[in-house]
């Protein structure tokens, strides 16, 4: 058929066939409603408030946001109630794809109102785009500290149109170009190559027994001291008990890579402690190897001229301190330890024992002193006396045999680089020394990569303008060019995402991509098929998100995404109580219950398994410690250890930096039970839902129903007067609650609320497995049974089956949190065609994590404002 | 020879603080150098919260460009209160002991109890408070909330983060005098610390503690060298801020107007930062004021307090800063009151024994009879009527370790004086202290509907 008349005919046909969906959509609508809610939603009888006996048919923006949650309660299956007939499958699916096309038909006219705003880069997204700009190792240097946080919307500080710049972080911004130029600009010469071969004794800071050893090798044997002696822990709140290396305590004189060994031996790790003498047990554990580890350490912003201050920040814990590396000290015995880690400069190592004995309020002196008559032969009581008399019994620890790490060496070669200038300076001006000519072209090309799209010559004039001018007023150029470095850094081109038209191009989708997969930067290789213009298409898109995943960049949308999704970054703000809950501190559970869900999040990401695994599952990735905190045996994370698992590497499973320490690694265990299995069996989730005192069934059930369910509670209405429910005779929380419901108003949420929060109340406030609430002389049994949806639950593994078979909520849940990641914004009703599709083609596969993630870059609105 | 400090069973090492809030960590923030010229940290005026006119509706009203000193403040809402507000705030770490502080009745003429007796001149020129509080607990790892009424582990939900009385009133004046704020310390924080000032990104902003560092700052000049290199990198800040203004303009042009909206923000900070970097810069050539006061000599805590009050009078008279604080720390020489025993941690954790009560007192009675003098000396400069000082702690009960109804002495700020106001105990009626602070904050000339976990203002105090 000729052209016109072609188009004609489909015009026709496509209108008939909307206009019998529309009236056939109609019809199904007008029955179901009056099939399935009309008997309580009437006029007459108006259950809960609503009636839709007036509302039409056709959809406008009068009733758009009635029939809009009309939509989400059959969605959820909420409504009908389940005491009620239910619809069948195809006549709710057949319902919901009728009133979602209607919505969507209302709302599409006004699309401009829901677009991305302008959104600036986010704190991680400003660091990692240095990092990744510069390819400057931060290290200890975060640009971004002093930086006011991020608002957030449903958990991510991605929205655009509450990311604020006020005076203040501009401010900041100028501060941190500063520094980050002064650290990535080198025309100085290659550093020396320097070396410390140090000698016991390395801290010359801490008092006790490190003073009192010191002074006993060069006053009384008056011999070279052969080694120092580190027998305590680091501990207390914050820890203390770091050794710095007083030789380094300026800092390194440069940053750069340093190579350091030490000599180390582990002794008395079996010590014949009699426990039950001691008024405070000291708390280590005999069974793990004794490790030595290797944190930074600086003196940066200390008044100098303040002893004690100075001495306080070196040996005790310090806010962006990096562990360098962890070993496992083999019995008896010195060895050579030995890593390559990265130094800022003005930064020293220390030295630390994490899981020593604690002499916490000096609990090993005072066992000592007291038991030296039966510890001791009588050489050694002679020798302790005769010092006690000089008026140092500090020195107990060097008479008896504690657990303890005894130093005798250590040397340390840096700055090592492999080229001169390093990465970051070369990334700016090339191979070749800079001259005042090259200006234009450095700050152009520097502009290109720093803004992320093609940038015309032009563009940069203001900057070689100011570059020229501080030439002018006597700048040497190498001093010039830096000023127009930093206003690179400060334009709105590099703190802003650019996206100028409903449909992006292709060097905004690459940067859409990037900081969605990467919270970084678009790569060389993303930007070329931006050049190419390809990347608008699906297929390509597909193929980098993939490329993206398998990156170790990637490790930014794990952490960032947890950190919205399952609001783990909440973790560690409401801190557990140091006396219920001193394991959380003494076995270092909260690194360990953030990596497990790590570990189990990259997992199924790299193996593309199924999200039923985040609801309910047989296995988890625990430690000896956390092994311990769910009732395991550690001996089973032994035996475990080092077997390969599938999706995560060596290093992703033994968090010892560049040490060597296999006793902290984690292992894939299957669980005994489903008690635990998935994210609501996580210590991570069950710690962060929590007040570090006590449970709430309120806050784990929001939670749930924000993060898993995909229903957010409204908040409760400010207008409602406080209601003191009668709560006399309740005795547990779940009476409490129950006595709150008999309340209409108070019903009305807490139907949704509470029973969730139930499920998961045989976890306490740090994940340990309860099953009896203990008061006074009474235990009392938790009752975690409730109701979901129909299905009804006798405990947590009843809720979490429930879950799964209902899984299609949760689907549509972690889609949303996906996109809302990506596209920084609100969604609303016209994204739901393309959520839609997403679900549906990942459905049959059971929603696979991976294939939702490809699916959402793939997908349109991924590709528009 | 290392000798063990007292101990008691939860803290480690001997040391008090190990198990004081985040004190050491929080002095690891890079913190840039205090410098003879400027404030510790880059202070620009905030934005406050909303019913801001903003840049771009007025200039869409008024269709024309305007001097951005007049823009300022119309930003800040209203026209500048008509009279120079000052604010004062010292503190101690372990709070008052109760029957010696809170008087039993209320009204002018009230009796004073022992502590409060060098008071007593003043009447009608002061008040104190009782029952006012910030709702939580956590004895010692709470006091450093004294100002601002959020722990600073929970800065991070509330929109100001913890930030302080002082470094509040400090922002809305900054540029206008050398220093937006002066705070300093009588001593070292050995035995307890206050941590009284914070910013609202969360850092604890170090108080000075030598006395001849605080005279320096405030009245000697910086070698030249200093000043010219700090003009130098106000210069260089300036000009790039010329040049991404330009990069701004020519975005501008490309986005939706919706976007417009956004960068708008940009462009008003970029306003905002140029005219802080110009006060600033003004302040770095001019001279400081002359006083007749010699160069002092740093000593122990009660040696240095009354040089402080002093200083911090001298300083508010020269409109060197409007917003002042100072800190009476732990390392309070007993012995400076007569006592011998014990430090003032040791005599604040008196557990009921009644001769460190009697200690204790005396440590009280010191701090009470120096404010009562600075108040006097106030007076005498004139300045008594627009300056608010407050007294307090963050701690109740030192021994006790309570944070419920902390002492809190107002004095001066023009207000009409009642000497006691008591305000209701019962749980459910209680007043945050919060409230005094957004009252005080709105004396300033602050416009702001709120601070901290402030539920309105306080009634009884005109």
């Amino acid at each position: 058929m000729p052209g016109p008349r072609r188009c004609a005919l489909l015009a026709v046909l496509n209108f008939a066939v909307v206009a019998a969906l529309t009236s056939a959509s109609a019809a199904e609508l007008k029955d179901f409603v009056s099939d399935h809610c009309l008997d309580c939603h009437d006029n007459a009888t108006h259950k809960g408030k609503v009636s839709l006996e007036g509302l039409s048919n056709k959809v406008d923006s009068g009733n758009a946001q009635q029939w809009l949650k009309v939509l989400e309660q059959i969605e959820r299956r909420n409504m009908p109630p389940a005491d009620e007939d239910q619809p069948t499958p195809a006549e709710r699916h057949a319902v919901e794809l009728a009133l979602e096309t209607k919505l969507v038909a209302q709302a599409s006219p006004h699309a401009e109102r829901r677009a991305t705003m302008l959104r600036r880069l986010n704190r991680v997204e400003y660091r990692d785009t240095i990092r990744d700009l510069l390819q400057l190792n931060l290290g200890s240097f975060d640009p971004t500290r002093e930086f006011p946080d991020d608002n957030r919307v449903h958990g991510f500080p991605s929205d655009g149109g509450k990311l604020v710049t006020s005076s203040f972080l501009l401010r900041q911004y100028l501060e941190a170009a500063d520094q980050i130029v002064a650290r990535a600009v080198h025309f100085e010469p290659k550093p020396v190559v320097q070396h410390w071969n140090l000698q016991p004794p390395f801290d010359r800071t801490t008092l006790g027994f490190n003073y009192s050893e010191a002074a006993y090798y060069r006053t009384v044997a008056k011999q070279p001291q052969p080694y120092e002696t580190i027998y305590e822990a680091t501990s207390g709140s914050p820890k203390g008990g770091y050794h710095p290396l007083d030789d380094l305590r300026a800092g390194v004189p440069a940053s750069g890579w340093y190579h350091i060994r030490i000599r180390a031996e582990a002794k008395f790790r079996h010590a014949d402690f009699d426990l039950k003498k001691f008024h405070f047990p000291p708390g280590n554990d005999p069974t793990e190897p004794i490790r030595l580890s290797l944190f930074t350490g600086t003196l940066e912003g200390i008044d100098p001229e303040n002893k004690e201050i100075v001495n306080y920040a070196a040996t005790h814990q310090q806010l962006g301190e990096r562990q360098l590396a962890t070993w496992d000290l083999p019995d008896d015995g010195a060895t050579w330890l030995d890593c390559n880690v990265w130094l800022d400069r003005g930064y020293f190592p220390r030295l630390a024992y994490p899981n020593g004995p604690t002499d916490a309020n000096n609990r090993l002196h005072h066992y000592f002193v007291e038991n030296r008559y039966t510890l001791l032969n009588k050489e050694q009581l002679a020798r302790y006396e005769h010092d006690a008399l000089r008026g140092d019994n500090y020195n107990t620890p060097m008479w008896f045999e504690s657990p303890r790490i005894l130093v005798s060496k250590i040397e340390i070669e840096g700055p090592l680089n492999e080229a001169w200038p390093p990465a970051s300076h070369r990334v700016i001006f090339g191979d070749q020394p800079y001259q005042s000519s090259a200006a234009d072209e450095v700050l152009h090309g520097f502009a290109t990569r720093a803004w992320r799209r093609p940038v015309e010559a032009n563009e940069v004039r203001p900057i070689v303008a100011l570059v020229r001018a501080a030439e002018k007023a006597g700048q040497k150029p190498e001093v010039a060019i830096q000023q127009g470095l930093k206003a690179i850094l400060c334009a709105p081109e590099f703190l802003y995402r650019e996206e100028k038209s409903a449909t992006l191009n292709d060097y905004e989708i690459a940067s859409r991509l990037s900081y969605f997969l990467w919270s970084s930067m678009p790569d060389e290789r993303l930007l070329k098929c931006a050049a190419a213009g390809e990347l608008h298409r699906p297929e390509v898109l597909r193929e980098e998100a993939q490329r993206l995943l398998t990156d170790p960049r990637a490790d930014a949308f794990i952490d960032e995404f947890l950190n919205g999704w399952l609001a783990m970054r909440k973790l560690g703000t409401m801190a557990p109580d140091v006396n219920k809950f001193a394991e959380y501190y003494r076995d270092d559970l909260e690194a360990a219950m953030r990596t497990e869900t790590r570990l189990y999040f990259r997992q199924l990401l790299h193996t593309n398994g199924s999200i039923d695994l985040f609801l309910d599952s047989d296995y988890s990735f625990v430690n000896r410690k956390l092994a311990r905190l769910y009732g395991i045996d550690p001996k089973v994370v032994e035996a475990a250890v080092g077997q390969p698992v599938e999706g995560l590497s060596a290093q992703d499973l033994v968090p010892d930096s560049e040490g060597h320490a296999p006793s902290l690694g984690f292992a894939r265990v299957k669980l005994p039970d489903r008690r635990r299995g998935g994210l609501l069996g996580q210590a991570s989730i069950l710690t962060l839902t929590a007040n570090g005192v006590d449970t709430s069934p309120v806050i784990r059930g929001v939670w749930i129903l924000e993060n898993i369910l995909g229903e957010p509670p409204s908040p409760p209405p400010p207008d409602v007067p406080v209601i003191e429910p009668d709560i006399r005779g309740a005795k547990t929380i779940r009476e409490q609650l129950e006595k709150h419901r008999a309340n209409a108003t108070c019903r009305s949420c807490h139907h949704l609320i509470d029973p969730p929060g139930f499920a998961l109340e045989t976890f306490d406030a740090i994940g340990r497995w309860r099953g009896h609430y203990v008061k006074a002389n009474a235990a009392v049994p938790v009752d975690s049974s409730g109701q979901l949806g129909a299905a009804k639950f006798k405990d947590v593994s009843g809720f979490k089956t429930a879950l799964v078979q209902d899984h299609d909520q949760f689907a549509r849940c972690l889609v949303e949190k996906l996109l809302i990641h990506a596209l920084g914004r609100e969604l609303d009703v016209t994204d739901r065609p393309a959520i839609r599709h997403i679900l549906e083609t990942a459905a049959p596969d059971g929603y696979r994590l991976r294939d939702l993630i490809l699916l959402c870059a793939e997908s349109d609105i991924f590709r528009r404002k | 020879m290392p000798l063990p400090l007292e101990t008691s069973p939860e803290f480690s090492g001997g040391q008090f603080f190990a198990k004081v809030h985040s004190l050491p960590c929080i002095y690891m923030r890079s913190l840039p150098e205090i410098s003879g010229t400027t404030h510790l940290f880059p202070m620009t005026p905030q934005p406050h919260p909303p019913g801001l006119v903003t840049r771009r509706h007025f200039l869409r009203g008024v269709g024309a460009c305007l001097a951005l000193p007049f823009l300022e403040s119309l930003a800040r809402g209203r026209s500048a209160p008509p009279q120079v507000q000052r604010l004062v705030c010292v503190a101690n770490p372990f709070g008052m002991i109760h029957d010696a502080f809170f008087p039993t009745e209320v009204g002018l003429a009230t009796t004073l109890p022992e502590n409060l007796k060098s008071l007593d001149g003043l009447r009608g020129k002061f008040t104190v408070f009782s029952n006012l509080d910030h709702g939580f607990g956590g004895g010692h790892g709470a006091t450093h909330a004294f100002l601002s009424g959020v722990r600073s582990s929970e800065a991070a939900s509330m929109p100001n983060g913890n930030i302080t009385l002082d470094q509040f009133c400090g922002e809305h004046c900054a540029g206008q005098t050398r220093f937006p704020v002066l705070n300093t310390s009588a001593g070292s924080n050995d035995g307890g610390g206050v941590e009284l000032s914070w910013t609202r990104s969360g850092v604890m902003v170090p108080s000075i503690q030598k006395v001849t560092r605080v005279f320096e700052m405030l009245f000697v000049d910086d070698p030249a060298a200093q000043a010219g290199e700090r003009a130098a990198h106000y210069d260089e800040q300036g000009s790039i801020l010329d040049a991404v203004n330009e990069q701004a303009k020519a975005m501008n042009r490309r986005l939706s107007a919706r976007d417009q909206e956004k960068l708008d923000q940009y462009f008003t900070s970029v306003r905002q930062v140029e005219k802080s970097l110009q006060d600033e810069k003004a302040w770095l050539s001019r001279p400081r004021p002359k006083v007749d006061m010699k160069e002092p000599r740093n000593g122990t805590v009660t040696q240095q307090v009354p040089i402080l009050f002093e200083l911090i009078a001298l300083a508010l008279q020269t409109d060197s800063t409007r917003v002042a604080t100072l800190e009476i720390p732990g390392a309070f020489d007993c012995a400076g009151v007569g006592l011998t025993e014990k430090s003032y941690h040791g005599y604040s954790h008196h557990g009921k024994d009644p001769t460190l009560m009697a200690g204790l007192r005396k440590v009280e009675r010191y701090q009470i009879e120096h404010l009562a003098q600075f108040v006097k000396r106030l007076g005498e400069l004139e300045l008594l009527d627009s300056t608010q000082i407050l007294f307090g702690s963050g701690m109740s009960d030192g021994s006790a370790h309570t944070n419920k109804n902390l002492p809190v002495i107002l004095a001066g700020g023009g207000y009409a004086h009642q000497t006691h106001l008591a305000f209701p105990g019962e749980t459910g009626k209680k007043v945050p202290l919060c409230n005094l602070y957004l009252a005080m904050a709105q004396r300033f000339g602050i416009e702001t509907p709120s601070f901290g976990t402030s539920k309105g203002t306080i009634n009884g105090l005109t």
